[in-house]
């Protein structure tokens, strides 16, 4: 635990040592300012349009119209954004030859890929807890269901905590940054459009493509409905990649 | 404390080391000497943990590498060809960062110990990238001393370094020899193995192909180089007349290259007087048995 | 050549076998073709270890290979218990809801009904694959199975599918419900929240199915006719949806409502019912049944002046629209639009959220009080509107405006209801069949029912046919009286038929209309469309000023600080 988290601080502090870090945090924070900003003034323009409505107020609700859809488009964002913080993580070390000072460490194959993993989602977890004002300008301005906006947030770690586990494997396979971004991001957008090709198709294929579709598996969680096939879904997928980037980690020994 | 039995290590179809064995017993200061390509950074890497060996195992102070790497980790310190640094890091951070991996107690403290042993103390707040790069070596050094391990295994850490620096990384080397640790250390560069070492290991092409006290090394052959005021025929004929020696080179500017079975020098001294002996220096170089045996090996 | 093939026949063996367990067991398909699958793979992954199994001891004699196919064979083997504990997960979910106002909490009362389920309910949803509705709705269901494992949901996307569709008579775009038990149906379109959905499960298992009569031979719009504009085909098929039975029949030719008929539907009559058949549907609502008549301007208006024995002046005229806002868009005045404004407080209108669309109307009110009746008037046109009584205009195409004194100006009433709390003030004369005496008897003057003279739109021909009474001593209570209602029959009086027409049914709530008036009639009010605005305070409101404000922070503030920072870290590491 302890190396875990001695590694995880390094992660951690490498993200504000490097250009790279404060960039994705700036971009993620532009973005996803830009997306909020719009989502509550296009929800305003409708809250008063409705307010004189002669017809009635259909059901407007700021948790469905404005709240998912914002932890919709920052998932998308994660998607650009989190290979971009990885890529780094096995490649630049073996680029440095870094890695040898863990690898001759006493510490544990299994320790060096978790605080890897763990640096990776403390940075992720310090970008999210930067959106965290936007919340507090939706308590300002309206009513949001606390519970919605937490079980978005669980959805946006849970699926940040899928991404890292991704780019930690591509960047343990090259020590090239580029590359291992460029497969991540691959990688990442395949599991994505998973959700797209399942409404392609019909019966069986349809239902193993959406039950496997990273971005099915958030709405639920985006709408403060937490279903523990979801969440063991995330923690399946991230303890697979990161098992497999345990073995690849431990085949650098053999090569 | 290190013993390496039969160690094999393969990628693929070629072979990196044969049947490599020795032992190192504990305090003495080895060297490791071989060319580019002979196995010494696989031998060593096989030994700190970073890679598996195919075959043959190796223990240090009793304890397997592979079974039981995380006690034998805990007992060396390693400096590789490439020291493993993190670029944008602060010296002080980094050296304490190492010291927390290999479970130092108080990481601050034995950073700044490791740190002042290795002469940075004056930079030990700036960033490695900005050091110049006998600096960077000598921070990987403070890393693999950090957490005091009995055994210290250094792959060339002299490489790639100007002159100056070289010479200063040597003292430093110097010194931590009288720390009585177990060192291992690898290099091509013989006259650091000359000033540090008290054996040494040659291997080539995957092989051991010599391992003796430096004093012993090279048996009966050795080689005398007498200088002359005098040179010529004569002088070369009656250094040949000395009982043992086997072969005369001349060398030109009355230097003359003898091989001779055994210590000779006082006969040999005794034959080159009459010509103006000038010079005499008997003892078996390193360089000439490192290249015989490792040219030798080459047909 | 033989190693690759052996290979390539354990490789899709294996392939094989997992294709097969995830079809087995994470999508339940126990199909011959699915454990076919499952039988050769296993076969030729065996057959792959039998002959290759020098091979393979051999490739575990090297401790690097070994390593490495161990770690290959370790990676492929943490696949196989990923999908496995997905599939656990999928099996043995659990829910918990987070929202604040237990948006995907089902009531106890819902649970209840989930676990009380004895025979299997197969739930069909026509939605488009990947809409919100479908979304929700499986958020729904997945509600009720998690209690039951006596329904099944399968989610129909009615183009991929338009067979099933057509099978399910599917037209609305927004998705389509049916629940199927056996030959039960229920179907739920529009509103697919818990209530509803709890409800049409209630009345699925409950075996009670109402019958729903229409009259035949006047002119009504048909039954049988859901193709054409006129034809209220379309109307029947939704209630047959929720297990009503519809049937038409000629009440001259049967001598009486039958029996079995809860409600009777007028459905727009083009020609005059027949003196005894009017009589006929007094003597059913005096028996506590129920009559919705639909009935349509300048048509039939000795049948509309004979329900002012209910207490009902249907007028002689024709509701115009004069408010831009009602009007519809490129219609002419004789369209009337009403909206939740419109409408009384009343179970049938309560829930009507979105507009009804109804074109030329009949004026439909109250008339003077009668004791033992309850009446009400349901919608009002705008106060712009007013009932026009000179319809020469029709015919003549000039637009004419109200005239003072004569027509209902303002607010005109259109639809209203009657609650019959004793049963003996409705007047019943003779029913006999023609020949069998159509001489009406003048009835005994209840006071309490008079028809008021002075009512300036009832046409005088209904004057003379001044019911005969007879003198219902006990009211035959048919249907089985509910929850202590009254025992007295409900007549609805809607001055329109079109609205419930196949043309115009689609619009707005129309269908609703109808549909809950019939429900609030059999004393199904749950089944009304309830659009319960469940958590439909979610309004949020800026000035310009927040506007702006918001952006800035969102923009401008928050990243800028991350760049400054950015910026404050070089600067100062340059110099380390």
């Amino acid at each position: 635990m302890r190396n875990i988290l001695a590694i995880a601080r390094r992660e951690l502090s490498a993200y504000f040592a490097t250009p790279v870090g404060w960039l994705a945090l700036s971009a993620f924070l532009l973005i996803t300012g830009f997306f909020f900003a719009a989502l509550v003034s296009l929800y305003s323009m409708q809250s008063a349009e409705q307010a004189f409505s002669p017809y009635g107020a259909p059901d407007m609700n700021l948790n469905e119209y404005l709240v998912a859809p914002f932890f919709g488009n920052t998932a998308i964002i994660l998607l650009f954004i989190v290979p971009a913080l990885t890529m780094r993580l096995f490649a630049e070390d073996r680029k440095t030859r870094a890695l040898e000072l863990l690898l001759t460490s006493p510490i544990t194959t299994t320790e060096i890929v978790l605080g890897k993993f763990v640096g990776a989602m403390g940075f992720i977890a310090v970008m999210l807890a930067c959106t965290l004002h936007y919340v507090g300008v939706l308590f300002y301005l309206g009513d949001p269901d606390v519970g919605v906006v937490a079980s978005s947030y669980l959805a946006m770690f849970l699926l940040s905590g899928a991404f890292v586990s991704v780019g930690l494997v591509t960047s343990s396979f090259t020590e090239n940054q580029v590359v291992s971004l460029v497969l991540g991001f691959g990688m990442l957008l395949l599991l994505w459009v998973l959700g797209w090709a399942e409404s392609a198709s019909t019966g069986l294929t349809a239902e193993v493509l959406g039950f496997a579709s990273l971005i099915n598996r958030m709405e639920d969680l985006t709408k403060g409905l937490i279903h523990t096939r979801d969440v063991a879904y995330y923690l399946s997928f991230i303890s697979f990649f990161l098992f497999a980037t345990h073995q690849r980690v431990e085949a650098f020994r053999w090569s | 404390m290190i013993r390496v039995e039969h160690l094999t290590k393969r990628y693929g179809a070629t072979t990196a080391i044969e049947d490599v064995s020795f032992e190192v017993p504990k305090g003495q200061v080895v060297g490791f000497l071989g060319p580019n390509g002979a196995g010494k950074s696989t031998t060593m890497r096989i030994l700190t943990g970073s890679l598996g060996a195919t075959e043959g195992r190796a223990t240090v102070d009793g304890r397997d590498v592979f079974t039981d790497a995380r006690e034998v980790k805990r007992r060396i310190g390693y400096l590789p060809e490439v020291p493993p640094l993190y670029p944008n890091m602060v010296v002080r951070d980094y050296v304490a960062f190492a010291g927390q991996l290999k479970g130092v107690k108080d990481p601050v403290a034995a950073a700044e110990r490791a740190i002042a042993r290795v002469g940075l103390a004056q930079v030990g707040h700036r960033i490695i990238e900005h050091l110049s790069k006998g600096y960077r070596q000598r921070v990987g050094l403070a890393q693999a001393l950090v957490h005091d391990p009995e055994v210290l295994i250094l792959d060339e850490p002299n490489s790639g370094l100007d002159p100056a620096q070289r010479v200063e990384i040597r003292d430093l080397l110097h010194d931590l020899v009288e720390d009585k640790r177990t060192i291992i250390l690898s290099t091509h560069v013989l006259a650091d193995i000359e000033a540090i070492c008290r054996r040494v290991i040659i291997i080539n092409k995957g092989r051991i192909v010599a391992e003796d006290d430096i004093e012993r090394l090279g048996g009966e052959q050795r080689t005398v180089t007498v200088a002359v005021a005098r040179p010529g025929d004569a002088a070369i004929a009656a250094m040949r007349a000395v009982e043992g020696v086997s072969a005369v080179v001349d060398e030109g500017e009355g230097r003359l290259r003898l091989t001779t079975d055994g210590d000779r020098r006082e006969h040999v001294a005794n034959a080159a007087a009459p010509f103006g002996l000038l010079e005499l220096s008997g003892r078996a170089r390193l360089e000439e048995i490192y290249l015989r045996l490792t040219m030798g090996a080459t047909p | 050549m033989k190693t690759t093939l052996i290979r390539g026949a354990g490789l899709l063996g294996g392939l094989a076998v997992v294709g097969f367990l995830v079809a087995y067991w994470l999508l339940e398909q126990q199909s011959p073709q699915v454990v076919g699958v499952g039988v050769v793979g296993s076969v030729l992954l065996v057959l792959f270890l039998w002959l290759d199994r020098e091979e393979l001891s051999e490739v575990s004699q090297s401790r690097a290979v070994r390593y490495g196919t161990g770690a290959a064979l370790s990676v492929a083997l943490a696949f196989g218990v990923t999908i496995a504990a997905n599939v656990l997960a999928k099996r043995y979910d659990k829910r918990w809801d987070l929202t604040s106002e237990g948006r995907y909490t089902l009531s106890d009362h819902s649970v209840s009904v989930a676990k009380g389920l004895a025979e299997p309910v197969t739930v069909l949803g026509f939605f488009q694959t990947g809409s919100p509705e479908e979304d929700s709705f499986r958020d729904l269901v997945e509600g009720y199975t998690a209690h039951t494992d006596k329904l099944q949901l399968k989610l129909v996307d009615p183009v991929q599918e338009p067979l099933l569709a057509q099978e399910y008579a599917i037209t609305s775009s927004f998705g389509t419900v049916v629940l199927v038990q056996g030959e039960k149906r229920q179907r739920l379109e529009n509103d697919f929240k818990e209530e509803p959905f709890t409800n049409a499960i209630l009345r699925l298992s409950s075996s009670k199915e109402h019958t729903i009569c229409f009259t035949t031979g006047h002119g009504e719009r048909e039954v049988d006719d859901d193709a054409s504009a006129e034809g209220i085909g379309g109307m029947v098929v939704k209630m047959e949806g929720q297990n009503y039975k519809a049937k038409p029949f000629v009440p001259l030719k049967e001598g009486a409502v039958p029996a079995d008929c809860e409600v009777v539907i007028v459905a727009g009559p083009q020609s005059e019912l027949a003196p005894q058949e009017r009589e006929m549907l007094a003597r059913h609502v005096a028996e506590g049944r129920h009559l919705i008549v639909l009935i349509d301007p300048l048509v039939a208006n000795e049948t509309a002046a004979d329900l002012s024995r209910y207490g009902l002046i249907v007028g002689d005229d024709l509701v115009l629209e004069n408010n831009p806002n009602y009007q519809l868009e490129g219609g002419d005045p004789s369209y009337i639009v009403l909206d939740k404004a419109s409408m009384d407080f009343h179970p049938i209108v309560n829930d009507m959220k979105a507009i009804a669309l109804l074109r030329t109307v009949r004026s439909v009110r109250k008339g003077p009080d009668v004791e033992g009746y309850n009446v009400q008037e349901l919608a009002r046109t705008s106060p712009q509107s007013w009932a026009e009584t000179d319809l020469s205009f029709v015919t003549a195409g000039v637009m004419p405006s109200p005239d003072e004194g004569v027509d209902l100006i303002g607010g005109v009433p259109m639809m209203a209801v009657v609650e019959v709390v004793d049963p003996s003030v409705v007047p019943v004369g003779d029913m006999s069949l023609p020949g069998g005496g159509l001489s009406l008897a003048p009835a005994p003057v209840d006071p309490a029912a008079p028809v008021d003279p002075a009512a300036p739109v009832v046409d005088p021909a209904a004057a003379p046919a001044e019911p005969v009474v007879e003198p219902v001593a006990e009211p035959v209570v048919a249907a089985t009286p509910a929850r202590g209602r009254n025992p007295g029959g409900r007549v609805l009086v809607i001055g329109d038929s079109d609205f419930a027409g196949n043309g115009l049914l689609a619009q707005g709530q129309n269908q609703d209309l109808l549909l809950n008036a019939v429900a609030w009639m059999v004393d199904e009010e749950d089944q009304i469309a309830s659009r319960s605005s469940e958590g439909a305070s979610g309004l949020l409101t800026m000035t310009g000023l927040q506007g702006i404000v918001v952006w800035l922070i969102a923009v401008l503030g928050a990243p800028g600080l991350a760049v400054a920072l950015a910026l404050r870290s070089w600067i100062q590491r340059r110099s380390l």
